[in-house]
Formats: C-alpha cells, sequence, structure tokens
C-alpha cells in the first residue's frame, strides 16, 4: 500500500524547504516527492507516514545545516588545503 | 554565530542518524530535527551537541581547532610514491569472459616490457625517496614472466620495508615460479569464483584447467600457509552463486576473507557483461544477505573470523580514520602521487581502471610514461576533481567523511566527471553501504556486535557500538 502525507512551509523556511524537497528525492530515491509552492508530498511504498514525517525532519534539517554551515565549512577547507 | 558541523539522515523508524564533519556520529529520535528545525534546542540538547564536537559556539577556539582536527584526520595525504602496480607483460593463458583489461593471447609477441622498459623502471626504483615499497605485478598474466619479477624484487632490496602481490591465475606453478612463491615477503592474489563448475564458467573453460587451478590453490595455501593467498570472487550479478555455496569454497580452503566484487564494468565486460554498467537492487541485496550469512557463522563457530572485505573496509573508514589506504576510497583521492600503475609498454596510468579504460579505447588517461616521468598538465587536471568535499551532493551527504571519490570510476561509467553525484554507482553503492552498515552498528544482536568488533580487530566486544541521544 502506498502511503503519503503532506508537510506545509511558510515563505521563511520556502528556499531551505525547496532544496531539501530536491535533495530528498536523491537521497531516498524510495521516495516520492511532489513540490508545491508552499508544501511538499512525500509518497513512498515502503515508507508509512510516521517515516514520511522524520525523513523530511530529517532531509529538512540536514538543509538548513548546510546552508547555515557553508561559509564556515569554506572557511575550514581554505585554511586546511590552502 | 553558533556552527553546527553535522549531517542528518533519517535510518530506520524512530532513528535519525547525525554524523559531524569530522566522523563521529550518533542515533537520535526525529524530535532532535524537529527541535533544531523550530529553534528550540533545550539545554540538554546543547550540551550533549557542544559535548560532542556537533557544535562550536561562536568565539570557541579550542572547539574550533578540534574541528579542524577532525576534518584533517579525514582528509588524505599523499606521500611519496610507494605503491606500485606493474605490468610486466599484458599476454595471459586464459581467456575470461568479463576480463577487465582485454588481455592478449599467451604467445602474441610485443606485449612484455622490453630490455629499456625494464632499466626505466628499476631507475624509477632507484629514485623513490621513502623507506618502504609495495609492488603488485598486474597482468596480463605476470608469472609468465619470472625473470622481470625476478629483476624487479632484487632491485627491491635496498627498501627497508618491503611487499610483493603477484596477482596470477595459478594456471602454472613450476619449479622457476615456486621459487620465486617462496620469498616471504611475496603474497599471492587470484580469483576463486565459487565452486568449481562456477570458476570453470567465467574463467577455466575446459574441466582440465579447472582442476589444474584448484590442484594449484590448494598446493600454494598447503606450501605456504593461507595468510600468504587472498582470493576473489567476481560476481555476475544477473546470476550469483549460492551464497553459503561460495562461503563454503572458500572456507574449506582456509580462506576466511572474501572480497565480493560484482564485474567491473570494464575491459571485455563492456560488451559481453553490459548489465553491469548498474547495480540493481538485487545486487545489493545479495550482498546484504552474504554478509549476515558471514556474520551468522561468525556467531556459530567462533573458531574463525570470516569477512567481506569491502564491507569490513567501510566499517574501519567510520571508525578508524587513517587506519587504512584503500585507494578506492578515500578523499581527497590524489592520482598519480603516492601510487602509479606501469603498463606493458611503459605507460603511466595512475589507477588500473585507468588503464582498463584506455586499453578499452574509451578516454586516454595516460599521465605519462616511465621514461620520461608523468608530473604535469594531465595529472594536475585530474587532480582538480579528486575530492568529494567540494561537491554539492557530497557536501550534504552524511557519509561524507567516510567516502571517497572515484572519478575513474564515474567516466567508465558515464564517459564524464561531472555526472551528477548522487546519481553515480559509486555513490550508490556507498549510501546503500553506509546505510547497511549503520543498521548493523545499532542493531541489537550479540552476534552483529561480535562480528563487527573482529573486523575492527577489536580484541573484545563493547556492549555497544554507536552513541545514541535519547
Amino acid at each position: 500500500m502506498a502511503h503519503s502525507a503532506r508537510f506545509a512551509f511558510d515563505l521563511m523556511q520556502r528556499d531551505t524547504a525547496v532544496s531539501a524537497a530536491r535533495w530528498l528525492a536523491a537521497f531516498y530515491p524510495e521516495v516520492g516527492v511532489g513540490l508545491g509552492t508552499d508544501a511538499v508530498e512525500l509518497q513512498s511504498e515502503r515508507r508509512d507516514t510516521d517515516e514520511l514525517g522524520a525523513i523530511w525532519a530529517a532531509a529538512l534539517a540536514n538543509e538548513l545545516l548546510h546552508a547555515r554551515g557553508e561559509a564556515a565549512r569554506r572557511a575550514a577547507r581554505e585554511a586546511l588545503f590552502r | 554565530m553558533t556552527f553546527l558541523p553535522l549531517r542528518a539522515r533519517h535510518l530506520d523508524h524512530g532513528a535519525t542518524l547525525w554524523v559531524g564533519d569530522g566522523g563521529g556520529f550518533f542515533r537520535s529520535s526525529p524530535d532532535l530535527a524537529r527541535r533544531m528545525l523550530g529553534q528550540a534546542l533545550t539545554q540538554q540538547d546543547r550540551a550533549f551537541l557542544r559535548a560532542g564536537g556537533f557544535m562550536i559556539e561562536a568565539g570557541d577556539r579550542l572547539g574550533n581547532a578540534a574541528f579542524l582536527y577532525g576534518l584533517a584526520e579525514r582528509a588524505v595525504q599523499a606521500g611519496t610514491l610507494d605503491y606500485l602496480i606493474l605490468v610486466p607483460t599484458l599476454r595471459c593463458n586464459l581467456s575470461c569472459s568479463y576480463c577487465q583489461v582485454s588481455r592478449v593471447g599467451e604467445r602474441q609477441p610485443g606485449f612484455d616490457w622490453s630490455d629499456a622498459t625494464l632499466q626505466a623502471v628499476l631507475d624509477t626504483l632507484d629514485r623513490l625517496p621513502g623507506e618502504r615499497i609495495k609492488i603488485e605485478f598486474q597482468g596480463g598474466e605476470p608469472t609468465l614472466r619470472p625473470d622481470l619479477l625476478r629483476a624487479v624484487i632484487a632491485r627491491c632490496q635496498r627498501f627497508a620495508e618491503r611487499q610483493f602481490v603477484v596477482c596470477s591465475n595459478l594456471q602454472v606453478i613450476d619449479d622457476e615460479i615456486l621459487a620465486l612463491f617462496d620469498n616471504p615477503e611475496l603474497y599471492l592474489s587470484t580469483s576463486l569464483d565459487g565452486d568449481a563448475l562456477t570458476h570453470q564458467r567465467h574463467r577455466t573453460g575446459t574441466p582440465m584447467q579447472t582442476d589444474r587451478f584448484f590442484e594449484n590453490l590448494r598446493y600454494v595455501i598447503e606450501r605456504y600457509g593461507p595468510e600468504k593467498v587472498s582470493a576473489l570472487p567476481t560476481i555476475d550479478t544477473l546470476a550469483p552463486p549460492d551464497i553459503d555455496t561460495l562461503i563454503d569454497s572458500y572456507a574449506t580452503l582456509g580462506l576466511d576473507s572474501i572480497f565480493l566484487r560484482p564485474i567491473n564494468y570494464q575491459g571485455f565486460a563492456r560488451k559481453r557483461h553490459r548489465a553491469s554498467r548498474e547495480q540493481d537492487g538485487s545486487w545489493r541485496s545479495y550482498h546484504e544477505r552474504f554478509v549476515r550469512a558471514i556474520i551468522a557463522r561468525n556467531w556459530e563457530d567462533r573458531s574463525r573470523v570470516l569477512e567481506e572485505s569491502y564491507t569490513s573496509i567501510c566499517l574501519r573508514r567510520i571508525f578508524q580514520p587513517g587506519a587504512d589506504r584503500h585507494v578506492d576510497l578515500r578523499n581527497p583521492n590524489p592520482l598519480g602521487y603516492d601510487y602509479v600503475v606501469i603498463d606493458h609498454d611503459g605507460v603511466v596510468y595512475p589507477t588500473d581502471e585507468a588503464r582498463m579504460l584506455s586499453r578499452s579505447g574509451i578516454v586516454d588517461l595516460a599521465l605519462g610514461d616511465v621514461f620520461s616521468g608523468w608530473a604535469g598538465e594531465r595529472r594536475d587536471l585530474l587532480n582538480r576533481h579528486a575530492s568529494n568535499l567540494d561537491d554539492p551532493g557530497c557536501q550534504r551527504c552524511t557519509y561524507q567523511p567516510f567516502c571517497g571519490r572515484d572519478l575513474v570510476d564515474d567516466l567508465a561509467r558515464y564517459g564524464r566527471i561531472d555526472h551528477p553525484r548522487l546519481q553515480t554507482e559509486f555513490c550508490r553503492r556507498h549510501l546503500h553501504l553506509f546505510d547497511f552498515l549503520f543498521r548493523l552498528i545499532y542493531e541489537e544482536s550479540p552476534a552483529v556486535r561480535y562480528s563487527l568488533s573482529r573486523w575492527l580487530r577489536l580484541d573484545g566486544t563493547p556492549d555497544g557500538l554507536g552513541p545514541v541521544y535519547a
């Protein structure tokens, strides 16, 4: 049975959410991703709605951490490999 | 500003895996991600993250230094050249359907090192500045030219630490070859695809050649002990062998390590085994069942430890940064510095797969030759893409600290090095493998913990291998 879950995001989160949704499709190939203007819908044969919620939280947190840490990580790479 | 050098991945029901940039990791419930997104981390969360080096507050110089140290510990610094793969001849006395290097017939002239090439190889050895050397003789079948092997080994005696590996099909071992094998610094590597019928179908072709191979394999194991001999199976993923039969084929010979390899999409395999370009879920499922079968055997019979070699390598990459020099899984993966391949004609390649690609006429990845050197623009160009730190997919990947970079594999499969990383076979394979390993790490099973601890070369078996944050 296919499971699906819809997750709304607000304008403040939009850039992060859109990017998270795009990467999610690559990192979790068993999950289908539909992206709307203010929500994302995840579908899966294998993952139930609880798990889809956990996947979305992890993907969104991952993208947030990436966006917020990008400058620090770039500086670290330059410090190490210059 | 507070910096969290951390990545998140949903692992299983109720479990989010968090991995720091330096490779430290823990598991939590999905609520931690939700608190992070809601900017509602508790004092307890913050204290836990700070203590593990997963949160660095502005002005925390010690925390920042620890973070940089963690990154540096994971990054490969190529040393001086000390590992050479030498191909003294491309001739071979077998004709395997998935031969990766498109070998030539046993009697075909012009595919052995010339005197000038041998001399240039010896001169190269003389110039190496280090105290240790590892040489792997590949082919073709290198034992067709024992004289060349002897010349190289003799020239290496000045190195304090020496290791030689002869990759042989073991079809012929006469007195001259045995005298070579008797060297305690020399190890043997061969292919063993499973039971006699499977091996014959894939490689030896006739019952006579098959019998000869097994006879010779048993003979060298008896003569030298199994620790001198390693064997690898190549698996046709469309018709993989029965798992227990394959393990038995190794275990009965006293061989504990099995490096499970699907057919490499190289050489003759590109035409004859087209499906080997991409592995699907059935291969990954086969690999998991294989590893679990080994875990069950190790638990049942604790007098010996079997392992799937690549799984062990990846496991050690998680827990023991810097402990393994496996060149297919390191980052950055600088090419043409600390190891090179010298082909039968003296041409130098960055990897054996690069040699195969060139032999197949796909792309010429030669860096130069043994006569005039290989440091130059071509090597520099390749090395601009030798890291996983700059790729947007890898930057978001939880397993980036443990993973590597194999641009030659990307070239082999897709003809380019900028194929979206997450769509590459290399990435899919390792994403799945690391998912599998982390599930094992967190599995509540004494049998699993026992095998993982042995593969990590631990003395005992800890109660748990992975930290958990409730």
